[in-house]
């Protein structure tokens, strides 16, 4: 392809270096040796034997497999660099790319929402999800919408909730919906749904999915049940997954951030070569909540200036990478 | 070392959360016939102090921690001895993060806490089902059981808990905690809850009535 800057570094977006060339690759390189010498430990079996047929040493009593080097870069380099986040309409289509261009979308999954009609708070439900799709609809400048609040009327009645959600935000907003607290077991319903919606057309729920999803991993270094679900069958269905790891430096990370961002690294990826093994070239986002805890309060303060360092470094991360990146913010 | 050196040495050493140094100390002391009734009961005061002191924002949390774990080795020591009976904890708690959520850095925080103040804890670690906190709860004749959860999907196990505690007619606190509880929660399982560590303590200590 034609250069439109031929010899530049190139970038289409804004700059914060926030390290060398070589503290990157520092980063990365010990990534690695965590991956191949420490593992990752994974409860799920299936997950499991997927690593172990593409090669990795999987120590099956203690759920631990490692990932060699080889493995991690040729999945890294099989995760494209760019699809589209679609709407339900077109022009709400969000191209999720690697590089340095920016879109915002709503977060959260808060349990309460502010009553402004009564001046009072109270517990959300699913009406408020409805609401808060059609206000995120009306922001221009909101491109992906994600839950806000959770229907916690449902999950109290044990109603399948993250159905409902993901229903009612489609019928809310024609912005690409990104589900935050998808549930493994229910991949599968979330795309039999995306087949309805296109009238049975199950190729285009695979080209053009209405639907992305998050998953953690839990720090430090462990994938569960859940999220080894949400990834395969993610994988499997090509929708969208966002393997979101939020370790909290000094608690669940190593107390240095640099130290932190290790551990970080080592779990996201370990979830994107997961994806991979299981379909290569299945869309993936480099996630990051990570944060750090503050060991006077012992809470997490997801808003702290070390958030904002970590989420600059993670971004530089994903481009290393040249993986689409989705960051925490203020 | 005289054995009132080495007691105090042992308190600095926890203060310290110097575990290796206190284990050194705690053998010479229990070699020369050391009162260790007596050195935990000073051990306790001294860990409800450090508590108090992080309450106040006074240390960090890795200091309380450490403590406990120096602490611990008291208590641990005293278990091993035959024949020796244990001063009476301030209550028994069985504490769990439920099925489906293995979110448990909060919920050993507050064991530690509640360790730390005299509670006598056990903890049943992450994704535990529900019979088996019931059935806990029930062996360990537990004053407090309580439950941790963190994502809006996993709370309603907490509902299911206290369902199987009421079954089975188990007498005691249910306590809740974790990011995805609200007190109404709380207030509609009939639940009691901490808000952080330090609140789960307290009110841990006012329904023991201490």
């Amino acid at each position: 392809m034609r250069k439109i800057v031929a010899g530049f570094d190139r970038l289409d977006g804004l700059r914060l270096d926030i390290f060398t060339k070589d503290e990157i690759k520092e980063i990365d390189f010990a990534t690695m040796d965590v991956l191949s010498t420490v593992g990752v430990y994974v409860s799920d079996a299936k997950a499991r034997e997927v690593y172990k047929n593409a090669g990795c040493e999987v120590d099956e009593k203690n759920k631990v497999v490692k990932i060699p080097e080889y493995l991690v870069r040729d999945c890294i380099n099989k995760c494209p660099s760019k699809y589209v986040l679609a709407g339900r309409e077109k022009k709400n289509d969000f191209v999720m790319k690697a590089g340095a261009e920016v879109g915002v979308t709503t977060f959260g999954t808060g349990l309460y929402i502010h009553d402004y009609e009564n001046n009072s708070i109270k517990e959300s439900t699913i009406k408020d999800v409805a609401d808060s799709a059609r206000v995120a609809d009306w922001c221009e400048h909101v491109d992906v919408f994600s839950l806000t609040v959770a229907a916690r009327d449902l999950i109290k009645e044990e109603r399948p909730a993250d159905l409902y959600e993901t229903l009612t935000s489609w019928e809310n907003t024609t912005k690409h919906f990104h589900h935050i607290d998808p549930v493994g077991e229910n991949m599968e319903n979330y795309f039999k749904m995306m087949v309805a919606y296109y009238g049975g057309d199950e190729e285009m729920a695979r080209k053009r999915p209405i639907i992305s999803a998050l998953l953690c991993p839990t720090s430090p270094l462990q994938l569960h049940d859940n999220a080894c679900q949400v990834i395969m069958k993610g994988a499997e269905y090509e929708i969208p997954v966002n393997v979101l790891s939020m370790a909290m430096s000094g608690a669940t990370g190593p107390v240095t951030l640099a130290g932190t961002l290790v551990t970080h690294n080592t779990e996201v990826l370990a979830g994107i070569v997961l994806a991979q093994l299981v379909n290569p070239g299945a869309p993936v986002m480099y996630g990051s909540s990570t944060t750090m805890f503050d060991l006077r309060t012992a809470t997490a303060p997801v808003g702290a200036p070390e958030l904002g360092l970590i989420s600059a470094a993670v971004a530089k991360l994903g481009q290393y990478y040249k993986l689409p990146t989705y960051v925490a913010g203020v | 070392m005289a054995l009132e050196e080495l007691e105090e040495g042992i308190l600095k050493t926890i203060e310290q959360g110097d575990a290796e140094e206190c284990k050194r100390l705690l053998e010479q002391f229990l070699k020369k016939g050391g009162d260790l009734l007596a050195l935990i009961s000073r051990g306790t005061k001294l860990m409800q102090e450090l508590g108090q002191k992080f309450e106040k924002g006074e240390i960090y949390l890795p200091d309380v921690m450490m403590a406990a774990e120096a602490f611990s080795l008291l208590t641990e020591a005293l278990k091993s001895q035959k024949g020796a009976k244990a001063p009476k904890a301030l209550g028994k708690v069985v504490l769990a993060t439920v099925q489906g959520d293995v979110h448990d850095l909060g919920k050993n925080i507050v064991a530690t806490m509640l360790a730390a103040e005299g509670f006598d804890v056990v903890n049943l670690g992450r994704d535990v089902p529900a019979d088996t906190i019931v059935e806990a709860a029930v062996r360990e004749k537990a004053d407090i059981v309580g439950t941790s959860a963190l994502m809006t999907t996993t709370v309603i196990e907490q509902k299911k808990v206290k369902e199987k505690l009421d079954k089975v007619r188990w007498k005691g606190y249910y306590f809740i905690g974790g990011g995805a509880t609200s007190d109404e929660w709380a207030n509609e399982i009939g639940a009691i809850r901490g808000e952080d560590a330090i609140d789960a303590v307290k009110k841990a200590k006012k329904v023991m009535g201490v």
